[in-house]
């Protein structure tokens, strides 16, 4: 029996000890809390709050990058000018950069009836019928550094251009008609020589602007630009002259004098210095989505959410142009109510949206 | 003996730490109120000192999400179910977002279990603020730092839910693991491609103009949650270069 007591009197020692020695542990690990703040040290903190915000919305203020003029919208989106006109700059001059101009099958002509002194009276020796026939010619067209000017719903743009360089081939229908004494010395010629030719460089300026537009989630600007005509002139090359000499001079003497009479140079730049048009479509201007813009759906975990997504107004400003829309979110299937925006504003929107009303009810302790 | 008596310690230890006397909700809601100041003074001079230093770029896109878009759109996922390592199951049921002050805030409430036994549950509510706020594919997320753990309620007994809530407290990082990123319904494009043109005598090849973005800083104030996005734009990228370098490219 005096056994059994020792027994459990060492146990309860034991038990004691234990729980002394996981108080001690426990108390090490989770160390009293200090008092709780007074009140007075919670409002000295608040109004320190609050007026580092007021310091923060005074430093916005200074210069609010149009956030005073942009729609209350539950998201809002800035773009920065500076972007918009970068890729406005990139989007029309890569364009433009790619921009192949294309003629096929073209006709130039010039008939002419050539005289000369002969003798006492001048008299016509013949007539020359001269017919280029253009297979092709391919310019290309180089666009300049545009300048961009932001304003109302718009970004007007000027963009030199210049039909920068290009090839073309044609066939050279010459066909020397004699008449009179000339017909007796120099007949009739007629020859059809290949000639090829670059285009002569040509300057332009294109004018127009881009029309911002919100299109369902998107900034869309939307391209207002007239058809640019364009003028192409080709110069036949050297090679190509040296085979309209060779006709001449392939030539006894006095018909090269009459065929100098005619003088089939001038007679084929005065065809080709005319120049051939061609119009550039306003549709080679196509609509930009700028790069940001509200969601209609998304996917969380397996859920997939159908976004009702009601744009609010744009607003441009020097430095940025500012799209807004309320959002309402509903799993797909169930009903989405009407879009949720910010909370509604006293009057037009001010920079920045009045000051919530308390802070949200938060964590007790970390 | 000791086999059996040093588990039984263990478990008397962890009871007797769990039966510290709970302090009073006055109490805890000024200890509560003086952390959430310091921290949104904190946030406040770190934001006015940036400010001051450097305005904000004009260079940067910026997108503000209000907090009630934010939460209508988290709410709308939920309930969420996820595992805590395959052994406690955590139902979001309800997501609260604050952005003021400059701190994101969002809180959730919802019930924790353990797999096996989902109908004993702990009536939670967690808060987090928002972090690595980031753009994947196009798309911006934001990550939830859990900082905050309470329990509303429980059906599993006093002792049972404080070594519950201990061990959750203690387990924080999990918790957040298993919580997903929260999707911003807003897409920044990675490239504006534009198509061509090809009748009549004016050809134009199509072409992309590539973007990058990538999110820059963020700024919880007066109810919205502002997010600052570097993009540069280009250079042009026309198509048939394009092509031309793929078939170049390919062995």
């Amino acid at each position: 029996m005096k056994r059994f007591l020792k027994l459990v009197l060492a146990l309860a020692l034991l038990a004691a000890s234990a729980l002394a020695l996981a108080w001690s542990i426990w108390s090490a690990r989770h160390p009293p809390l200090p008092p709780p703040p007074a009140a007075a040290e919670l409002k000295a903190l608040e109004d320190r709050r609050d007026a580092l915000r007021a310091a923060i919305l005074a430093e916005i203020k200074k210069d609010d990058q149009g956030l005073s003029k942009a729609p209350r919208a539950g998201i809002l989106i800035g773009v920065p000018t500076r972007l918009t006109a970068s890729i406005v700059t990139q989007v029309v001059t890569g364009l433009f950069g790619q921009t192949t101009l294309t003629l096929k099958d073209l006709k130039a002509r010039v008939s002419k009836e050539v005289k000369a002194k002969l003798v006492v009276k001048k008299r016509t020796i013949g007539k020359i019928d001269l017919e280029v026939d253009i297979h092709e010619i391919r310019g290309l067209l180089e666009p300049g550094p545009p300048k961009l000017t932001f304003g109302g719903n718009l970004v007007g743009i000027e963009l030199p251009v210049r039909v920068a360089s290009g090839t073309g081939r044609a066939t050279l229908h010459a066909k020397w008609d004699s008449k009179g004494m000339a017909n007796a010395v120099c007949g009739d010629v007629e020859v059809h020589p290949e000639v090829s030719g670059s285009v002569v460089p040509t300057d332009y300026q294109v004018a127009g602007a881009f029309h911002f537009k919100t299109e369902g989630q998107q900034i869309v600007l939307t391209p207002r630009f007239e058809d640019l005509q364009v003028r192409i002139f080709v110069k036949p090359d050297e090679e190509s002259w040296k085979v309209v000499e060779q006709v001449v001079a392939e030539r006894g003497k006095v018909c090269r004098m009459a065929l100098d009479k005619v003088d089939l140079r001038a007679q084929l730049e005065k065809v080709l210095g005319k120049g051939f048009n061609v119009k550039i479509p306003s549709k080679i201007f196509k609509p930009v989505r700028l790069p940001a813009g509200v969601q209609k759906s998304l996917e969380l975990q397996g859920v997939r959410l159908t976004l009702q997504v009601q744009p609010t107004a744009l607003s441009i400003d020097a430095d940025r142009l500012w799209y807004g829309a309320d959002v309402r979110a509903a799993r797909n299937g169930a009903p989405a109510g009407a879009p949720k925006g910010a909370r509604p504003a006293a009057g037009p929107s001010p920079p920045p949206p009045p000051p919530p009303e308390e802070s949200p009810a938060l964590p007790p302790s970390p | 003996m000791s086999r059996r008596v040093v588990p039984a310690l263990a478990l008397l230890a962890a009871f007797v730490g769990a039966c510290r006397p709970a302090e009073p909700p006055e109490a805890a809601q000024a200890r509560a109120k003086k952390l959430l100041y310091e921290k949104q003074i904190q946030g406040l001079e770190q934001t006015l000192a940036r400010f001051r230093q450097e305005p904000p770029s004009k260079r940067r896109l910026l997108v503000a999400v209000d907090e009630q878009v934010f939460t209508e759109v988290v709410g709308a996922t939920l309930p969420l179910q996820v595992a805590i390592k395959d052994r406690l199951s955590l139902r979001l049921e309800k997501a609260e977002a604050y952005f003021r002050y400059t701190q994101g805030v969002v809180l959730f409430e919802g019930r924790l279990a353990g797999v096996e036994h989902p109908d004993r549950f702990l009536s939670i509510r967690l808060a987090g603020g928002i972090d690595r706020v980031g753009l994947q594919d196009g798309r911006l997320s934001a990550h939830v730092k859990l900082y905050y753990f309470e329990v509303l309620g429980s059906g599993l007994g006093e002792m049972g839910r404080s070594v519950l809530e201990q061990l959750v407290r203690d387990n924080l990082p999990l918790v957040e693991d298993a919580i997903p990123a929260i999707v911003i319904p807003v897409s920044v494009e990675q490239g504006i491609a534009i198509p061509g043109l090809g009748d009549g005598p004016v050809s134009v090849e199509p072409g992309t103009l590539p973007l990058s973005a990538s999110v820059a800083n963020t700024l919880s104030l007066d109810g919205r949650l502002w997010v600052s996005i570097d993009v540069a734009a280009g250079p042009w990228k026309a198509a048939a270069r394009e092509a031309a370098a793929a078939r170049t490219a390919r062995p």
